[in-house]
Protein backbone atom coordinates (compact mmCIF):
# COMPACT_ATOMS: atom_id res chain seq x y z
CA UNK A 1 0.00 0.00 0.00
CA UNK A 2 2.46 1.96 1.22
CA UNK A 3 4.95 1.36 -2.26
CA UNK A 4 1.86 2.23 -4.45
CA UNK A 5 1.21 5.55 -2.82
CA UNK A 6 4.61 6.74 -3.50
CA UNK A 7 4.39 5.67 -6.87
CA UNK A 8 1.31 7.35 -7.71
CA UNK A 9 3.19 10.40 -6.28
CA UNK A 10 6.37 10.07 -7.85
CA UNK A 11 4.43 9.98 -11.30
CA UNK A 12 2.34 12.76 -10.61
CA UNK A 13 5.38 14.77 -9.84
CA UNK A 14 7.09 13.84 -12.99
CA UNK A 15 3.93 14.80 -14.64
CA UNK A 16 3.97 18.37 -13.46
CA UNK A 17 7.94 18.75 -14.50
CA UNK A 18 6.73 18.10 -17.91
CA UNK A 19 4.44 20.69 -18.11
CA UNK A 20 7.47 22.86 -19.71
CA UNK A 21 5.33 23.92 -22.97
CA UNK A 22 7.10 22.13 -25.79
CA UNK A 23 8.87 19.67 -23.51
CA UNK A 24 8.85 15.46 -24.18
CA UNK A 25 8.23 13.65 -21.03
CA UNK A 26 11.56 11.41 -21.96
CA UNK A 27 13.41 14.40 -21.89
CA UNK A 28 14.75 16.22 -18.72
CA UNK A 29 15.19 19.15 -20.06
CA UNK A 30 14.84 21.74 -23.09
CA UNK A 31 18.67 21.77 -23.65
CA UNK A 32 18.47 17.95 -23.69
CA UNK A 33 15.57 17.92 -25.80
CA UNK A 34 17.54 20.02 -28.36
CA UNK A 35 20.55 18.01 -28.25
CA UNK A 36 18.92 15.00 -28.86
CA UNK A 37 16.65 16.60 -31.46
CA UNK A 38 19.94 17.91 -33.52
CA UNK A 39 21.48 14.72 -32.88
CA UNK A 40 19.09 12.45 -34.46
CA UNK A 41 18.61 15.05 -37.62
CA UNK A 42 22.23 14.57 -38.34
CA UNK A 43 22.01 10.74 -38.02
CA UNK A 44 19.39 10.71 -40.30
CA UNK A 45 21.64 13.30 -42.59
CA UNK A 46 24.26 10.42 -42.73
CA UNK A 47 21.80 7.87 -44.03
CA UNK A 48 21.04 10.63 -46.69
CA UNK A 49 24.97 10.81 -47.60
CA UNK A 50 24.83 7.36 -48.04
CA UNK A 51 21.90 7.65 -50.64
CA UNK A 52 23.13 10.08 -52.50
CA UNK A 53 26.41 8.29 -52.02
CA UNK A 54 25.70 5.39 -53.93
CA UNK A 55 24.53 7.52 -56.89
CA UNK A 56 27.82 9.51 -56.94
CA UNK A 57 30.11 5.98 -56.95
CA UNK A 58 27.63 5.01 -59.82
CA UNK A 59 28.39 7.85 -61.90
CA UNK A 60 32.04 8.06 -61.20
CA UNK A 61 32.53 4.56 -62.02
CA UNK A 62 30.84 5.21 -65.35
CA UNK A 63 32.28 8.04 -65.78
CA UNK A 64 35.48 6.39 -65.57
CA UNK A 65 34.55 3.95 -67.86
CA UNK A 66 32.90 6.18 -70.92
CA UNK A 67 34.59 9.22 -70.55
CA UNK A 68 33.86 10.57 -74.04
CA UNK A 69 29.95 9.69 -73.62
CA UNK A 70 29.94 11.14 -70.66
CA UNK A 71 31.74 14.83 -71.50
CA UNK A 72 29.78 14.77 -74.83
CA UNK A 73 25.90 14.00 -72.72
CA UNK A 74 27.34 16.32 -70.90
CA UNK A 75 27.98 19.09 -73.33
CA UNK A 76 23.77 19.25 -74.21
CA UNK A 77 22.94 20.54 -70.50
CA UNK A 78 22.54 24.62 -70.45
CA UNK A 79 25.74 25.68 -68.14
CA UNK A 80 24.15 28.80 -67.71
CA UNK A 81 20.61 27.53 -66.47
CA UNK A 82 23.06 25.36 -63.85
CA UNK A 83 24.73 28.23 -62.93
CA UNK A 84 22.05 30.37 -62.15
CA UNK A 85 20.14 27.42 -59.91
CA UNK A 86 23.25 27.20 -58.19
CA UNK A 87 22.73 31.01 -57.10
CA UNK A 88 19.51 30.45 -56.50
CA UNK A 89 19.97 27.61 -53.95
CA UNK A 90 22.68 29.37 -52.48
CA UNK A 91 20.59 32.21 -51.72
CA UNK A 92 17.99 30.15 -50.65
CA UNK A 93 20.45 28.90 -47.96
CA UNK A 94 20.90 32.27 -47.01
CA UNK A 95 17.40 32.96 -46.49
CA UNK A 96 17.31 29.83 -44.55
CA UNK A 97 20.07 30.53 -42.42
CA UNK A 98 18.38 33.90 -41.17
CA UNK A 99 15.50 32.05 -40.67
CA UNK A 100 17.36 29.88 -38.08
CA UNK A 101 18.53 32.88 -36.48
CA UNK A 102 15.16 34.69 -35.96
CA UNK A 103 14.19 31.55 -34.58
CA UNK A 104 17.20 31.31 -32.05
CA UNK A 105 16.03 35.19 -31.31
CA UNK A 106 12.50 33.94 -31.08
CA UNK A 107 10.81 36.57 -33.90
CA UNK A 108 8.19 34.31 -35.31
CA UNK A 109 7.24 36.72 -37.84
CA UNK A 110 10.93 36.96 -39.30
CA UNK A 111 11.04 33.57 -39.23
CA UNK A 112 7.56 33.45 -41.60
CA UNK A 113 9.11 36.20 -43.63
CA UNK A 114 12.28 34.23 -44.44
CA UNK A 115 10.75 30.69 -44.98
CA UNK A 116 8.29 32.36 -47.30
CA UNK A 117 11.59 33.75 -49.22
CA UNK A 118 13.00 30.10 -49.05
CA UNK A 119 10.38 28.25 -50.29
CA UNK A 120 9.78 31.09 -53.07
CA UNK A 121 13.35 30.31 -54.30
CA UNK A 122 12.95 26.65 -54.41
CA UNK A 123 9.68 27.14 -56.18
CA UNK A 124 12.73 29.13 -59.00
CA UNK A 125 14.85 26.83 -58.96
CA UNK A 126 12.08 23.86 -59.58
CA UNK A 127 11.00 26.34 -62.33
CA UNK A 128 14.03 26.45 -64.29
CA UNK A 129 14.93 22.56 -63.51
CA UNK A 130 11.18 21.77 -65.52
CA UNK A 131 12.50 24.01 -68.20
CA UNK A 132 15.52 22.04 -68.54
CA UNK A 133 13.73 18.79 -68.37
CA UNK A 134 11.43 20.22 -70.67
CA UNK A 135 14.23 21.14 -73.31
CA UNK A 136 15.66 17.24 -72.89
CA UNK A 137 12.46 15.80 -73.35
CA UNK A 138 12.01 17.99 -76.22
CA UNK A 139 15.32 16.75 -77.29
CA UNK A 140 15.06 13.20 -77.10
CA UNK A 141 17.14 13.06 -74.33
CA UNK A 142 15.07 11.48 -71.85
CA UNK A 143 16.22 7.69 -71.32
CA UNK A 144 13.77 5.32 -72.65
CA UNK A 145 12.38 3.94 -76.26
CA UNK A 146 13.03 7.71 -77.06
CA UNK A 147 16.06 8.29 -76.42
CA UNK A 148 17.99 9.40 -79.45
CA UNK A 149 21.58 10.29 -79.55
CA UNK A 150 23.44 11.33 -83.51
CA UNK A 151 26.13 12.93 -81.64
CA UNK A 152 29.57 11.31 -80.14
CA UNK A 153 30.56 8.72 -77.71
CA UNK A 154 28.16 5.96 -78.21
CA UNK A 155 24.13 6.18 -77.47
CA UNK A 156 24.34 3.71 -74.99
CA UNK A 157 26.98 5.36 -72.76
CA UNK A 158 25.37 8.92 -73.18
CA UNK A 159 22.10 7.51 -72.39
CA UNK A 160 23.36 5.65 -69.36
CA UNK A 161 24.81 9.65 -67.88
CA UNK A 162 21.37 10.95 -68.61
CA UNK A 163 19.71 8.11 -66.76
CA UNK A 164 22.23 9.06 -63.86
CA UNK A 165 21.53 13.25 -65.06
CA UNK A 166 17.75 12.40 -64.44
CA UNK A 167 18.44 10.29 -61.42
CA UNK A 168 20.38 12.06 -59.07
CA UNK A 169 18.47 15.78 -60.28
CA UNK A 170 15.41 14.09 -59.37
CA UNK A 171 16.09 12.88 -56.20
CA UNK A 172 17.32 16.05 -55.35
CA UNK A 173 14.12 17.97 -56.76
CA UNK A 174 12.35 15.59 -54.36
CA UNK A 175 13.98 16.19 -51.55
CA UNK A 176 13.51 20.07 -52.25
CA UNK A 177 9.81 19.45 -52.95
CA UNK A 178 9.59 17.15 -49.69
CA UNK A 179 11.50 20.12 -47.77
CA UNK A 180 9.66 23.17 -49.52
CA UNK A 181 6.22 21.21 -47.87
CA UNK A 182 7.92 20.54 -44.22
CA UNK A 183 8.44 24.33 -44.09
CA UNK A 184 5.45 25.20 -45.09
CA UNK A 185 4.00 23.63 -42.25
CA UNK A 186 6.59 25.24 -40.00
CA UNK A 187 5.60 28.58 -41.27
CA UNK A 188 1.85 28.40 -40.26
CA UNK A 189 3.43 26.89 -36.59
CA UNK A 190 5.84 30.10 -36.53
CA UNK A 191 2.53 32.03 -37.89
CA UNK A 192 1.14 31.12 -34.64
CA UNK A 193 4.12 32.40 -32.32
CA UNK A 194 5.22 28.67 -32.01
CA UNK A 195 8.39 28.87 -31.33
CA UNK A 196 10.64 30.09 -28.61
CA UNK A 197 14.27 31.22 -28.26
CA UNK A 198 14.58 28.08 -26.07
CA UNK A 199 12.36 25.99 -28.10
CA UNK A 200 12.80 25.95 -32.18
CA UNK A 201 14.34 22.66 -32.68
CA UNK A 202 12.27 21.88 -35.76
CA UNK A 203 13.56 24.99 -37.06
CA UNK A 204 17.27 24.36 -36.55
CA UNK A 205 16.51 20.79 -38.41
CA UNK A 206 14.52 21.75 -41.48
CA UNK A 207 17.42 24.52 -41.60
CA UNK A 208 19.82 21.44 -41.41
CA UNK A 209 17.91 19.39 -43.95
CA UNK A 210 18.06 22.57 -46.13
CA UNK A 211 21.69 23.14 -46.14
CA UNK A 212 22.64 19.81 -46.86
CA UNK A 213 19.72 19.47 -49.98
CA UNK A 214 22.31 22.64 -51.29
CA UNK A 215 25.41 21.01 -50.46
CA UNK A 216 24.13 18.01 -52.47
CA UNK A 217 23.75 20.88 -55.40
CA UNK A 218 27.14 21.73 -54.99
CA UNK A 219 28.43 18.66 -55.38
CA UNK A 220 25.77 17.97 -59.06
CA UNK A 221 26.55 20.69 -60.59
CA UNK A 222 29.88 20.79 -61.44
CA UNK A 223 29.80 16.61 -62.20
CA UNK A 224 27.14 17.23 -64.03
CA UNK A 225 27.20 20.55 -66.08
CA UNK A 226 30.68 21.69 -66.61
CA UNK A 227 32.26 18.11 -67.27
CA UNK A 228 31.51 18.85 -71.17
CA UNK A 229 32.34 22.79 -71.11
CA UNK A 230 36.05 22.17 -72.05
CA UNK A 231 35.66 19.96 -75.06
CA UNK B 1 27.08 33.46 -35.18
CA UNK B 2 26.61 37.28 -36.05
CA UNK B 3 24.30 38.04 -39.02
CA UNK B 4 27.46 39.64 -40.62
CA UNK B 5 29.27 36.13 -41.01
CA UNK B 6 26.11 34.75 -43.01
CA UNK B 7 26.43 37.56 -45.51
CA UNK B 8 29.91 37.26 -45.72
CA UNK B 9 29.93 33.47 -46.39
CA UNK B 10 26.56 34.15 -48.33
CA UNK B 11 29.24 36.23 -51.12
CA UNK B 12 31.69 33.64 -50.57
CA UNK B 13 29.54 30.65 -51.85
CA UNK B 14 28.63 32.96 -54.82
CA UNK B 15 31.78 33.92 -55.76
CA UNK B 16 33.49 30.44 -55.87
CA UNK B 17 30.87 29.57 -57.76
CA UNK B 18 31.56 32.05 -60.61
CA UNK B 19 35.16 30.75 -59.89
CA UNK B 20 34.00 26.83 -60.53
CA UNK B 21 31.91 28.07 -64.08
CA UNK B 22 35.02 30.11 -65.10
CA UNK B 23 37.64 27.52 -64.42
CA UNK B 24 35.65 25.43 -66.46
CA UNK B 25 36.24 27.42 -69.46
CA UNK B 26 39.96 27.78 -68.74
CA UNK B 27 42.03 25.94 -71.14
CA UNK B 28 45.03 23.64 -69.40
CA UNK B 29 47.40 21.14 -70.71
CA UNK B 30 47.67 17.69 -69.28
CA UNK B 31 50.64 18.14 -66.32
CA UNK B 32 52.77 15.04 -66.59
CA UNK B 33 51.03 11.82 -66.42
CA UNK B 34 47.70 13.58 -65.98
CA UNK B 35 45.24 14.54 -68.82
CA UNK B 36 43.54 18.16 -69.19
CA UNK B 37 40.04 17.09 -68.03
CA UNK B 38 41.43 15.20 -64.61
CA UNK B 39 42.86 19.01 -63.95
CA UNK B 40 39.58 20.11 -64.38
CA UNK B 41 37.81 17.53 -62.45
CA UNK B 42 40.07 18.53 -59.59
CA UNK B 43 39.77 21.94 -59.75
CA UNK B 44 36.27 21.62 -59.74
CA UNK B 45 36.03 19.33 -56.78
CA UNK B 46 38.46 21.38 -54.82
CA UNK B 47 36.22 24.44 -55.07
CA UNK B 48 32.58 22.19 -54.27
CA UNK B 49 34.53 21.17 -51.47
CA UNK B 50 35.10 24.55 -49.81
CA UNK B 51 31.74 25.42 -50.58
CA UNK B 52 30.35 22.65 -48.88
CA UNK B 53 32.76 23.02 -45.89
CA UNK B 54 32.00 26.41 -45.77
CA UNK B 55 28.16 26.03 -45.88
CA UNK B 56 28.73 23.19 -43.12
CA UNK B 57 30.75 25.18 -40.26
CA UNK B 58 28.73 28.64 -40.66
CA UNK B 59 25.14 27.63 -41.57
CA UNK B 60 24.76 24.02 -40.20
CA UNK B 61 26.31 25.77 -37.77
CA UNK B 62 29.16 22.84 -36.95
CA UNK B 63 31.65 25.13 -36.04
CA UNK B 64 30.32 26.17 -32.71
CA UNK B 65 28.12 22.71 -32.48
CA UNK B 66 29.27 19.90 -29.71
CA UNK B 67 32.01 16.82 -29.79
CA UNK B 68 29.23 14.76 -30.70
CA UNK B 69 27.20 15.99 -33.36
CA UNK B 70 30.77 17.15 -35.26
CA UNK B 71 31.79 13.55 -34.81
CA UNK B 72 28.47 12.76 -36.42
CA UNK B 73 29.53 14.63 -39.35
CA UNK B 74 32.66 13.13 -39.69
CA UNK B 75 30.56 9.87 -39.98
CA UNK B 76 28.56 10.64 -42.96
CA UNK B 77 32.16 11.58 -44.58
CA UNK B 78 34.07 8.71 -43.23
CA UNK B 79 31.00 6.06 -44.28
CA UNK B 80 31.20 7.70 -47.84
CA UNK B 81 34.97 7.00 -48.13
CA UNK B 82 34.67 3.44 -46.69
CA UNK B 83 31.48 3.06 -50.05
CA UNK B 84 33.51 4.43 -52.80
CA UNK B 85 36.95 3.28 -51.89
CA UNK B 86 35.76 -0.37 -51.50
CA UNK B 87 34.12 -0.22 -54.65
CA UNK B 88 37.18 1.45 -56.62
CA UNK B 89 39.42 -1.21 -55.19
CA UNK B 90 37.01 -3.81 -56.72
CA UNK B 91 36.80 -1.97 -59.78
CA UNK B 92 40.75 -1.61 -59.89
CA UNK B 93 41.66 -5.19 -59.05
CA UNK B 94 39.19 -6.91 -61.77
Amino acid sequence: MHTSSTLTEHTADRGRAGHVPGLAHHFDDLAQQRQAGTLGMWAFLITEVMFFGGMFTAYAYYRYRYPAAFAAGSAHLDVTLGTINTAVLIGSSLTMVLAVHAAQLGRNRDIVRFFLMTIGLGLVFLVIKAFEYGHKWRDHLVPGRHFRWHGDGGGGPVQLFYSLYFAMTGMHALHMVIGMALIGVLAVMAGRGRFTPQNHNAVENIGLYWHFVDVIWIFLFPLLYLLGVHT
Amino acid sequence: MSLRTYYVVFGALLALTALTTAAAYVHVGGIGPLPADAIHLAIALSIAAVKATLVGLYFMHIRHAGGLTRLFAIAAIGWLVILMALTFADIARR
